[in-house]
């Protein structure tokens, strides 16, 4: 799990990995915006995965920063600061969700569930990443989370049961209902795609 | 290898598309904007680290604390090695309580008591301070009343009785500090002093323990823990421009739309998101797109602070109660806070707000922020140990609880101190 990121920002190249952090840590504010500038990119882009729309994406973003920075004393450089910052932000944004959904709900979807074709061709396939981030926005919270969290972060729905502390079944019928949703969604932005009978 | 499974192969693609990503210079739609980073570095600033974060004016109060407390101590200063002070602390003291059947200036009997305290010092190698307590005059020598024995602690003279009257009683015994624990609860009127905003705080609580380091001499120093909740209300307009585009009809026939708007409050500023609805009455005065809609939003923020207190009391005998008066400080830390909104009105008619939601904005509100206070209270002491008193006091902000204002609390106290 986690993100590689290449900088070309000639501030983070000559302030190494280790300066950036030690900087942050003593609170100089200019360490503070250059790992702000270098990840937030990337974070950005998962928190657009996790919200409804770009402002609420910008809310996770900036709490999960804030967070980042408080946590950072904690931080052990026993692996990629990526994957550090990654994991910090995921947990953020977790926690938001939950105070704001209370109970992430189970929504019910269209009355004539979408049956998976096996051989249906792959609905993605094609499709750029704003576009999809796009289509995962307009999923309900529950859905939202919990395909975001199998699919792209790879837990299990054992670990997603936990971290939203709701039951595996209930963790395997959003997903359902999400994959379900995102091929309808699919089908809305390609209709090309379904005439073709692909969908 | 490609996954076989349909669901699979379609993680598969999510899952390269979101890492292999690159970046995007010709759209902004992953790049959060400005107005994300102007916030966490206004956080940040506030919650720099401690020490960086504690300037002298925070400080301040609690050297001034130190060096009352030190004050209260007297310094001998040692000639052997100049500019070393050697802090009183006595080594010994000892009460004695001398009868006279005739005292000096008087031909009355009387009782006085006085300590002697034994000092180390490296010149004189000790020096013996007197300090008379009390003396009184009695009527009788033969009879000693309890009234005449009032100044003397049960401890100092227990076994006293008249028939071992000598005319001399010297019981030694040293004056030990004590420590002291209590609790106590108090009720503020908090008035705003500086603001920019039209807050209105309402009246607040807290509850709290405390301990205390006494000496004989009547001054305890004490400290404790306080949980306290302060709520101010504030009253903010907000003007929106009335707008059809994105707007739908409701079941019950209305246009209705969601506004974003900045909200100023007690708190800071939040995100509101209105949904407003204009009711389309046929009355010939519908609003039309891009005329001023005017609201009154009134918000109440509630804060919840652990403090932790720190002060001098002096105190002075009468009979069975106590007069003390307190100086001191107050840290507080915001342990939680939670904005609402109370009320909208809006000032058109037919424009209603069917629903409002707030999100965190700029943060105004001081996490960390210092109070001096000052009091003046009465207690009863029931027995030795245990007291119960009412004492009125007065906080005002060193630092402000809020950027836009200074907050002053009278406040009323009630409270429980047992000495151990």
């Amino acid at each position: 799990m986690g993100f590689v990121h290449q900088s070309e920002n000639p501030q983070i190249c000559r302030l190494l990995e280790n300066e950036l952090l030690h900087g942050c840590l003593k609170g100089d504010p200019r360490a503070q915006k250059a790992l702000y500038d270098e990840y937030k990119t990337p974070l950005f882009r998962m928190c657009l995965r996790y919200s409804k729309d770009k402002m609420e994406s910008e809310d996770f973003l900036q709490e999960g920063f804030i967070r980042i920075f408080s946590d950072l004393p904690h931080f052990r450089a026993q692996g990629p600061l990526g994957a550090w910052l990654y994991r910090v932000m995921l947990n953020s944004i977790l926690q938001q969700v939950r105070k704001k959904e209370r109970k992430l709900a189970v929504l019910p979807l269209d009355p004539s569930p979408y049956l998976y074709p096996d051989h249906a061709a792959d609905p993605f396939l094609g499709l750029d990443a704003q576009t999809v981030t796009g289509m995962i926005q307009q999923l309900p919270a529950g859905y939202r989370v919990v395909f975001n969290l199998f699919v792209i972060e790879g837990f299990s729905h054992q670990e997603i049961a936990e971290l939203l502390r709701i039951s595996e079944s209930t963790s395997k019928s959003q997903l359902f209902k999400a994959r379900a949703a995102l091929r309808k969604l699919a089908r809305v932005y390609y209709p090309e795609l379904a005439e073709g009978g692909k969908i | 290898m490609e996954p076989r499974s349909p669901h699979l192969k379609e993680d598969h693609t999510l899952r390269t598309l979101f890492a292999d990503l690159a970046d995007s210079p010709a759209s902004d739609w992953d790049t959060p904007s400005e107005k994300v980073w102007v916030n966490v570095a206004s956080e940040l600033a506030e919650n720099r680290p401690f020490l960086q974060a504690l300037r002298w004016r925070y400080i301040a109060p609690f050297l001034l604390l130190l060096a009352l407390t030190r004050s209260c101590h007297p310094v001998v200063r040692d000639s052997a090695v100049p500019g070393e002070f050697v802090p009183f602390i006595p080594a010994e003291t000892t009460t004695t309580a001398q009868v006279y059947p005739s005292a000096p200036g008087s031909n009355k009997p009387a009782i006085a008591v006085r300590a002697d305290q034994v000092l180390p010092s490296k010149v004189l190698q000790e020096t013996t301070l007197v300090k008379e307590l009390s003396i009184t005059f009695i009527d009788k020598l033969d009879y000693l009343s309890s009234t005449a024995l009032l100044p003397l602690h049960s401890k100092i003279v227990p076994t006293i009785q008249p028939a071992n009257l000598s005319p001399i009683i010297s019981i030694k015994q040293p004056l030990k500090p004590y420590w002291s624990i209590g609790a106590s609860g108090a009720l503020r009127f908090p008035q705003v002093l500086k603001s920019g905003a039209s807050i209105s705080p309402k009246q607040s609580w807290s509850i709290g323990l405390e301990a205390g380091y006494g000496k004989a001499d009547g001054i305890r120093f004490t400290t404790g823990l306080e949980w306290s909740v302060q709520q101010w209300t504030s009253v903010a307009p907000v003007a929106l421009t009335y707008r059809e585009d994105q707007s739908y009809t409701d079941e019950r026939g209305r246009l209705v739309r969601n506004y974003q708007q900045a909200l100023s409050s007690g708190f800071g500023t939040a995100n509101l998101d209105m949904l407003l609805a204009n009711t389309r009455q046929n009355d010939g005065s519908d609003i039309q797109v891009g005329e001023t809609m005017s609201f009154r939003v009134r918000t109440t923020t509630t804060l919840n602070y652990l403090s932790l207190p720190a002060g001098l009391e002096k105190s002075w005998k009468a009979g069975p109660l106590d007069i003390s008066l307190r100086l001191g400080a107050v840290a507080h830390a915001n342990i939680s806070d939670r904005l609402e909104i109370d009320r909208v009105e809006s000032l058109r008619a037919r424009i209603q707000a069917v629903r409002m939601d707030l999100r965190p904005g700029t943060r105004e509100t001081a996490r960390f922020y210092f109070d001096a206070y000052a009091g003046l209270g009465i207690s009863h002491r029931f027995s030795e140990k245990h007291s119960l008193f009412l004492r009125g006091e007065y906080r005002h902000n060193l630092s402000p609880v809020s950027r836009g204002f200074y907050i002053a609390a009278p406040a009323i106290q009630l409270g429980y101190t047992r000495r151990l």
